[in-house]
């Protein structure tokens, strides 16, 4: 399950990022009048992105699995 | 960690034992720290009018003040915290464990000013945020720049600083102390079983690796912000990204090198938590990092020297013998003091903390100087429309802001001090710590 979750985060962390990133450019923009990116908002998918990515970290160390019940 | 339950109340390293100096300290910081506040509410108030800037050329001013010069040194002292703390965790460099956490403190701390500083310098800083969330391209250096810094490389400090305390959190989290539940809370159930430290091990190091090319990244696209800027005499050059890099890396290195004696001092410490190799480590690190700093600059007087073309003579003469020469000699001279202390003490072998800190110092003057020159003569005096030269000086507010940065940077850290153990423990066998009453 954490090993599960964790990968999901990277994953959809990843994916939010390219996304974010290729939609912030003003793609087919022709002049500097129109160089507002392709999708508004496009930076925070960015963003989220970078957050849920590093999440991941915090889910992989603090998720409790069946192996932490063995106590050195 | 051990399962029975520490009857000791007496923390290691002082910590949760706050000293009437201790007190003293935080009461002047906090001081400090108002006064900032104040100030930047009285700018507020009143608008920018009140800041030494104004517009460029017209008003012959700047627009880039001292907040954006404070932005690049904050930025670039937070670099070398969390690259050394990666570097020592990667290559199992044991002799920089010791000040692993206060390296990623003082990134994190002055990531913090540094990211509060560029909000201060936005006159709507609530605008720009929004703005920047949704329309800033990543053609642009600012979206690398916030990006990365604002959040990537921040949270990443986070975490890093979060995790590698669990294991000594939940050591400290079986004292009877007043602090218990906040141990409690950051160990957060962590009971070092041999899955967890290989758990730990794992993200560690891939948050090691992660954050290099990040902070290069980063900081590179810090540069790039001023490097691009084709209109601007002095700015546009392919080397501000590796400049600003190298002289990011002198100057957290030096600052850091000033912190982990503050904090030797503080604890009072013989070289048993903090040894004499870790200097040794640090001196090195800042003289390789000097070295190619200063040679940077050698190659830039030398361009201004040669030949300067057009528009670029009017910077060279304003930087070389005009108004901002003391600033560039008196950055260049403290460069070079710096890198004579440490070529000296590494000629004989013998690192002295005291000699140390006095170079550290004067590289890390040296860096303001270095930042404030690459941001504002190219204002005042880099103009290819047909303006006068400008000026700027800061206002009292400008000062009083960034003292209450430096402040707050300072609270930060002292404030950490005493309710975790700056140097890290060695887990259940931390009874062994000297216990310092600091």
């Amino acid at each position: 399950m954490r090993r599960i979750l964790t990968l999901l985060l990277i994953v959809v962390g990843l994916a939010l990022m390219v996304i974010g990133y290729l939609s912030s450019a003003p793609w087919g923009a022709t002049s500097v009048a129109d160089s507002n990116p392709a999708f508004v908002g496009a930076p925070s998918l960015f963003l989220i992105g970078v957050v849920t990515l590093l999440l991941s970290a915090l889910v992989y160390e603090l998720l409790p699995s069946r192996d932490d019940d063995r106590v050195e | 960690m051990t399962s029975d339950t520490k009857s000791r109340t007496v923390l290691p390293q002082g910590v949760g034992k706050f000293s009437a100096k201790w007190l003293m300290f935080t009461a002047a910081m906090v001081a400090v720290l108002v006064i900032g506040i104040l100030a930047y509410l009285y700018e507020a108030n009143q608008g920018m009018i009140v800041t030494g800037m104004a517009n460029t050329g017209t008003q012959g001013g700047v627009t880039w003040g001292l907040y954006v010069v404070m932005v690049e040194y904050f930025i670039g002292v937070s670099l070398a915290g969390i690259v050394l703390a990666a570097f020592a965790y990667v290559f199992n460099v044991k002799v920089l464990r010791p000040i692993s956490r206060l390296a990623v403190l003082l990134t994190v701390g002055s990531l913090m000013v540094g990211v509060l500083a560029v909000l201060i310098d936005l006159g709507k800083p609530i605008r720009g945020i929004i703005n920047m969330l949704l329309y800033v391209r990543p053609q642009s250096p600012f979206f690398g720049t916030f990006m990365l810094v604002a959040v990537g490389v921040l949270l990443t400090s986070l975490l890093y600083l979060y995790l590698d305390g669990r294991r000594d959190a939940a050591y400290l989290a079986e004292f009877d102390s007043s602090l218990r539940w906040y141990h409690r809370l950051w160990a957060a159930g962590y009971s070092d079983t041999q899955a967890e430290r290989e758990r730990h091990r794992r993200t560690m190091f891939w948050l090691s690796i992660l954050v290099v090319p990040l902070v290069v990244i980063a900081l590179s696209t810090e540069g790039l912000v001023f490097g691009i800027q084709v209109g601007r005499p002095g700015w546009f050059g392919s080397l501000q990204g590796p400049d600003f890099l190298v002289l990011a890396a002198a100057s957290g290195l030096a600052n850091l090198i000033v912190l982990t004696a503050i904090v030797r001092r503080v604890l009072h410490d013989d070289y048993v938590l903090i040894g004499r190799s870790v200097f040794k480590w640090l001196g090195g690190l800042l003289l390789a990092a000097t070295a190619v700093a200063l040679y940077f600059q050698v190659v830039e007087l030398f361009t201004l020297l040669y030949a300067t073309p057009g528009n670029e003579r009017l910077l060279a003469d304003a930087l070389l013998r005009g108004p901002y020469a003391w600033i560039f000699w008196l950055g260049l001279v403290l460069l070079g003091l710096g890198l004579v202390l440490l070529v000296l003490q590494a000629a004989r072998r013998e690192w002295s903390v005291g000699l140390l800190v006095v170079a550290s110092v004067a590289i890390s003057t040296s860096a303001v100087a270095e930042r404030y020159l690459t941001v504002i003569p190219s204002q005042t005096h880099g103009m290819l429309l047909p303006y006068e030269p400008g000026s700027y000086f800061p206002t009292w507010v400008e000062f009083a802001v960034v003292g209450g940065l430096f402040a707050l940077g300072a609270l930060l850290i002292g404030l950490f001090i005493k309710v975790f153990p700056i140097v890290p423990l060695n887990g259940a066998d931390s009874d062994k710590e000297v216990l310092v009453d600091a």
